[in-house]
């Protein structure tokens, strides 16, 4: 399941109802990403995400399809949020679970590398010395990509 | 035909989208900007930016040419990722 949503989640009400009624399931992975207070040395105030509404999901959809075909008999759960945030508050959520825990690992890690690098987003960072549209790193580019590379192996 | 300018876009045109209805068929993506900007030079050379990927349809078109029936168009910056 994909959700992208302006409200807050709780990562462990998530968590929980993701696995509830999931008896065969051996291991889950859950990741959890929160804004940052600070970036390159300056304090962030706040977080502000654009999406396209539409696009951005079925973007995502395509990044998770791929993640089932490489590690088949996994389950997920992906949600993303838009607009304005504050540090500290849950900004996306990762759970993979299967019934052994390498296959959820290596899913979890190749999700999150490519929201990172490939889901339709635009953020900017509200810093205490002005307003910054942020790119992904040249750090992320290398983990998707390391991990394209590696999948399935 | 609705236009959206996600992420900076947004702030070079003043707002996240505009209606825009194309009095003849638009023939290539030059066409589509110069539709879209008018006379906002500043607009014309972000969206012409090789960095912008043009989103026709809620689809990445195949090639140059676009489709007869535009609903939506989106320029999309570089990304930041989730």
């Amino acid at each position: 399941m994909v959700r992208v949503q302006s409200e807050i989640f709780d990562p462990g009400d998530e968590l929980n109802s993701f696995m509830a009624g999931r008896a065969a399931a051996g291991a889950v992975v859950c990741f959890t990403g929160h804004v940052r207070g600070f970036a390159k040395d300056k304090s962030v105030n706040a977080l502000e995400l654009d999406h396209y509404s539409g696009y951005t999901e079925s973007e995502i959809a395509k990044i998770r399809d791929t993640a089932h075909r490489r590690w088949p008999g996994i389950e997920s759960l992906i949600i993303h949020r838009y607009g304005r945030m504050i540090p500290g508050e849950p900004i996306v959520f990762v759970a993979v679970t299967s019934e052994h825990r390498q296959a959820v690992f290596e899913a979890a890690t190749y999700l999150m590398d490519h929201l990172k690098t490939s889901a339709p987003f635009w953020k900017k960072e509200i810093r205490s010395d002005g307003t910054v549209w942020i790119e992904p790193t040249d750090a992320d580019y290398a983990a998707g990509q390391d991990r394209d590379n590696n999948a399935g192996d | 035909m609705r236009v959206i300018f996600p992420g900076y876009l947004k702030d070079t045109a003043g707002r996240i989208e505009l209606e825009t209805i194309p009095e003849t068929r638009l023939e290539s993506v030059d066409d589509l900007i110069a539709r879209v900007a008018g006379d906002n030079t500043c607009l014309s050379g972000a969206l012409s930016h090789p960095s912008i990927h043009v989103i026709i349809n809620k689809s990445i078109p195949a090639g140059d040419e676009l489709p007869d029936r535009i609903d939506e168009v989106a320029f999309m910056p570089p990304l930041s990722g989730g």
